[in-house]
């Protein structure tokens, strides 16, 4: 039972960075419809700039974080104006392919700058490790968690109770009704992926102690745009509700049955929502005709 | 045959013999490079099979010809079956993943469908990469060289065989692309809607294209494995399936030659970037970006816009002589009382609103029918409940007294209803006698195996069906414009397209949602004429929407007046332009 | 106050509309008639920039509109009330009228007119918590049509406010649209119950296939045959 309860608790530790990276992902589909599939390599990306700050540069840990993530949040948005704008009225799959195309050129210019080298990154909070009623914390898995929901909870205040965020919302439920009360579209767009990137280079920072970092890392953002979907990628409480529960799903699949298969769990969990709960367990299905 | 097709016909016949010689004038490895460009091509005119003549997605097509790869090389290790068993086996194996991946498509959009090949080809992968048992891991499993004639086939000799089959494999497709179901998957790629309205089995055909273009790239992955004679989980990963996408974009989705350009591509060019190290990465996303910005269509799509590509010769323009196109003789059985189209008390509801209520509505065989309203009564849903796309609530249509019940739309335009649309829904890419070819689809075609084999039947039916479309599209005044795409067309044009292509359908009742709306005067005058004419020279009765109110009330001998849902009057047009109630549903109550 | 001079729009390859020249006086209102189709709902689509070509004569209080982008019309003092109400539906009533105020940076002011309109539509002040969705048809449309006072426009354009409404709903929309107009409030309203619009409206214009076909004062054509034979075809 402690062992469970230990394997619940690393889940959820997990699982809050799963729901961070997959907030990223629900905000820019759901106001700009665009499915971002190179969201793992902008984590990726905000990982290996905090890298450099920090451990290359000796920057002090939080102008680091500061920097990393605000030079994320521009890229997202030069992002938005560059290559996603032009393609606003292209047919879905030719927007998922070029932020598939974009993730892949992010990938290879870090890997050109960086070689493959592995890295590490010190973690800003203490590792030493305490026990609290038979479960085995450390100052830094609750460090990442806490960073994370506030994050998350920060986000929907700005979403739900602000001017812009509310033009946010009313871009995404009905984009010509927006522009008709004067919010710009181009301008609601841009702030979006500028907020989904700096979301995902967050949760890459934040990450980073945890893991080795290489250029190849970005395939966590794949696990945190499963999470949203096992969520449901229509509603944001609900991908994140998901995130945290991936990462249980994970930990305990990975402990108590596939083992070296943890990897393929989520995946598994992937195809069997979208076959048979395609909109989430928290989600409202899509309206058919017919 | 004209000149341009002749000299295609012989540069491709020139190519086929140069690629099947290689081996006598290519030193090994540059040979090696080529055979696996070949067998490139066929996993990319597999994914060409389903998202460029398909139109759907596919992010994971690496994991096919993984299933291929590993089922082959099973096969021939662990159950030591001979390569030309092992293949087919392969491909199989992969086809039948895709019937299962193509099953979400059913039902989802093409973000979810995108999603589920994405997991599917992540988890092929992890699978390959973790069962040691069966796939031996990271390691890897070795692969015997096929044999034959007594002797191990290694790359240079395997050569010619992989030329052989990879030409085998694209002519069978091409012959497959050429015919009723090639056209039935470029429909569903144009517009789901209108291919299920001229009778095209979504379901089927979506399963069908994923099954194909699974089953290409299974014999792709069959291919590879006896080629290099070794399998690894590192040939099918992610980034395998988005160079595949890659090259088949740059070949040219839709076009054949695209998948084969494309496949040598892949093959060739690392190659010749071999030096460059990182930046082959950096170039193949910077080139997908480019190409999905500047040139979707692709080489090949490039070439056909500038009019480079050999199109098939067109016949000369022949005269709108209506019996060529069959008139409805079929007069169904019962008594010439029962109306051919009879909607009873018809109800429906969208969530809590109720669009239409207790809807009576008769059409005879030989009528002209009127439907008019204000905005927002329930015509197009009228329609829409009649042919299948929306279900009712409450009601019955029937057709010649059949009750339709909860048949399925593509199921009701074979009955005899067919229709057009309040904005056109064209087959955009596709040409004038495609489209109207495709409204043919409910009519008497070769089977698959017959049509992918390409047999004399299947070109004779070809044949009778184009000249036959070629008469309706005279019909419709476009005989001069058989060969334009039908985006290419003036609106007018567009709407006259769209009957022809109902027409193909040999309906009993055509439907026409508002076929005046931006018509100019002259063309109005035309529509008016054709819709006579189909009446009295094709015997097809037509039940029509229209608030040009010239083209309606000229037109009808009835007319049946909806309001917010409900029929408010019938009549002749005479009595319904005077009717009190009618006046008022337009113009609204006077004031005291 | 508004002035198109042969405004031409097209849809892709459809020429929408011919040639259409219409005027609105300040404090008027003027109402744009005709069949389904005939180009009523491109006209004022044309006027706020979403279907539009920068080669278009249309002017604003004198200043030209041809190439200002669609998210700046409102604060030129332009609010339309689009065809089918389209409201922010996982919004609340309130969050929805907020919205409409959306560019205005006095928030004293905002309050005044937030009060006004909930005096305006009860209906809404007694909903004010509720999702925009959740709304019934009349109540959706009260909602449009507050959330475009919230700008407080100097012209209302109005596309089919009363499509779909019972007849009661209807009445209390055009008397609400008479208050506006008393307030000193211009309106152009579209309209397929051409007998209320002519009701209250100064001036209107009748569209039929993209092009003004008529035009007159509303007295005049309440009378004139021809407004039915537009719609229902001559006798």
């Amino acid at each position: 039972m402690e062992l469970f309860a230990q394997v619940v608790v690393s889940g959820l530790t997990l699982g809050s960075l799963y729901a961070l990276v997959g907030l990223g992902f629900v905000v820019i589909y759901r106001a700009t419809g665009v499915v971002n599939f190179g969201h793992g390599e902008m984590l990726m990306l905000g990982a290996m700039s905090a890298l450099v700050l920090h451990v290359d540069m000796g920057l002090a840990y939080v102008f680091a974080f500061i920097i990393a993530v605000a030079g994320a949040g521009l890229l997202g948005a030069a992002l938005e104006r560059i290559a996603y704008r032009p393609l606003r009225f292209a047919p879905a799959v030719t927007v998922i392919l070029a932020t598939v195309a974009v993730g892949q050129i992010i990938r290879a210019a870090v890997r050109l700058v960086r070689g493959s080298e592995v890295s590490r990154f010190p973690s800003p909070f203490s590792t030493q490790p305490f026990t609290v009623a038979g479960v085995t914390l450390t100052p830094a898995s609750i460090g990442i968690a806490v960073t994370s929901i506030l994050l998350v909870v920060a986000f929907l205040v700005f979403f739900r109770r602000t001017r812009l965020g509310k033009g946010m919302q009313a871009t995404a439920q009905n984009r010509e009704a927006a522009t008709l009360v004067g919010v710009s579209t181009d301008h609601t767009f841009m702030l979006i992926w500028a907020i989904g990137s700096a979301l995902a280079a967050v949760a890459g920072i934040l990450l980073a102690p945890l893991i080795i970092i290489t250029p190849d890392m970005g395939i966590i953002g794949v696990k945190g745009f499963i999470g949203a979907i096992l969520g449901g990628f229509s509603s944001i409480p609900g991908a994140v509700a998901g995130g945290f529960l991936l990462g249980v799903i994970e930990n305990v699949g990975g402990v108590y049955v596939a083992g070296e298969m943890k990897d393929a769990i989520a995946f598994v969990v992937l195809l069997l929502v979208l076959f048979l709960r395609p909109q989430g367990l928290f989600g409202k299905p899509e309206s058919r005709r017919a | 045959m004209n000149r341009t097709a002749a000299l295609a016909g012989l540069g491709v016949a020139a190519l086929v013999v140069a690629l099947a010689a290689a081996p006598l004038y290519l030193p090994a490895y540059p040979l090696f490079v080529l055979s696996l460009g070949l067998v490139y091509a066929v996993a990319v005119l597999g994914v060409n099979l389903v998202m460029g003549y398909a139109g759907l997605v596919s992010l994971g097509h690496a994991g096919f010809a993984a299933v291929g790869a590993y089922v082959a090389a099973i096969a021939m290790t662990k159950l030591g079956l001979s390569f030309w068993i092992a293949l087919p086996l392969g491909g199989l194996a992969a086809a039948g993943c895709g019937v299962v991946l193509g099953l979400p498509s059913l039902r989802l959009g093409p973000l979810h469908v995108a999603m589920v090949t994405f997991g599917f080809g992540w988890v092929i992968v992890l699978i390959a990469q973790n069962w040691l048992d069966v796939t031996n891991g990271p390691n890897g499993l070795a692969v015997p060289p096929p044999r034959a004639f007594g002797r191990d086939l290694y790359a240079p000799d395997f050569h010619v065989a992989v030329v052989a089959i990879t030409i085998v494999l694209f002519v069978l497709a091409g012959n497959l692309v050429a015919s009723v179901h090639g056209r039935a998957f470029k429909a569903i790629r144009e517009s789901e809607l209108a291919a299920q309205a001229m009778g095209v089995d979504l379901a089927f055909y979506k399963t069908l294209a994923f099954a194909l273009g699974a089953l290409f790239a299974g014999c792709s992955g069959a291919l590879f494995a006896a080629l290099s004679h070794f399998v690894n989980p590192d040939a099918f990963h992610f980034g395998v399936s988005i160079l595949y996408v890659t090259v088949a974009i740059l070949g040219g989705m839709g076009y054949l030659a695209g998948s084969a350009l494309g496949g040598v591509l892949m093959a060739v060019v690392p190659e010749v970037l071999r030096g460059t190290g990182e930046f082959k990465d950096l170039l193949t996303g910077s080139l997908l970006l480019a190409l999905l910005v500047f040139l979707p269509h692709g080489l090949a799509g490039f070439a056909d816009r500038r009019g480079w590509l050999p199109r098939r010769p067109t016949p000369p323009a022949i005269e709108a002589v209506a019996p060529r196109i069959a008139p409805n003789a079929v007069r169904a059985a019962g008594s010439d009382d029962t109306p051919l189209l009879a909607v009873e008390r018809l109800t429906v509801r969208f969530g809590g609103l109720t669009a239409l209520k207790d809807v009576s509505l008769a059409v005879r065989r030989d009528e002209i029918v009127g439907l008019i309203g204000p905005n927002g009564a329930g015509k197009t849903t009228l329609f829409n409940a009649v042919t299948g796309l929306y279900r009712a609530a409450g009601g019955a249509v029937r057709l010649e007294g059949h009750d339709l019940g909860r048949l399925a739309a593509h199921e009701r335009t074979r009955l005899g209803l067919a229709r057009t649309f309040q904005s056109p829904e064209l087959f955009r890419e596709l040409t004038v006698l495609e489209n109207v070819l495709v409204g043919a689809h409910t009519g008497q075609w070769p089977g698959l195996l017959a049509s992918t084999l390409g047999t004399p039947r299947t070109r004779r039916a070809e044949a009778a069906q184009r000249e036959r479309a070629r008469a309706l599209a005279a019909f419709t005044g476009l005989a001069q414009w058989v060969d334009r795409r039908a985006e290419g067309l003036s609106f007018g044009h567009q709407r006259m397209l769209e009957i022809a292509r109902a027409l193909a359908a040999q309906p009993k009742l055509l439907l026409l949602d508002e076929p005046a709306a931006g018509l100019t005067s002259a063309e109005a005058e035309f529509l008016m004429a054709l819709i006579r004419r189909i009446r009295s020279e094709l015997g097809v009765a037509v039940l029509l929407i229209g608030h040009t109110m010239r083209v309606v009330m000229g037109l009808s001998d009835r007319i049946v007046v909806l309001d917010h849902g409900e029929r408010i009057a019938e009549g002749s047009p005479a009595d319904v332009r005077t009717n009190a109630d009618v006046i008022r549903a337009y113009l609204g109550a006077r004031h005291a | 106050m508004l002035e198109l001079n042969r405004v031409n729009s097209y849809y892709g390859r459809i020429h929408v509309l011919r040639d259409v020249s219409l005027r609105v006086g300040a404090g008027q209102i003027v109402t744009l008639l005709g069949a389904n189709g005939a180009g009523k709902t491109t006209t004022l689509r044309t006027i706020v920039g979403l279907n539009r070509s920068a080669a278009n004569d249309i002017r604003f209080e004198g200043e030209p509109l041809g190439a200002i982008a669609p998210y700046r019309i409102v604060e030129r003092g332009i609010a339309m009330v689009p065809e089918r109400r389209e409201i922010f539906p996982e919004m609340t009533v309130l969050e929805n009228l907020e919205l409409g105020a959306y560019r205005r940076r006095d928030p004293v002011g905002v309050a005044a007119d937030l009060e006004r309109v909930y005096t305006m539509f009860p209906a809404l002040a007694e909903r004010r918590g509720q999702a925009g969705g959740t709304l019934s048809g009349g109540q959706q449309q009260m909602l449009a049509l507050g959330r475009a006072l919230m700008s407080r426009p100097r012209l209302l354009l109005l596309d089919e406010p009363t499509l779909g409404l019972a007849p009661l709903l209807v009445g209390e929309i055009f008397a609400t649209l008479t208050r506006l107009h008393g307030e000193g409030l211009t309106i152009l309203l579209i309209e397929q119950n051409a007998n209320q619009a002519l009701g209250i409206s100064s001036y209107g214009y009748i569209l039929e296939n993209g092009a003004v076909v008529l035009e007159g004062e509303s007295a005049r054509l309440r009378d004139n045959p021809s407004v039915r034979a537009s719609y229902l075809g001559a006798a």
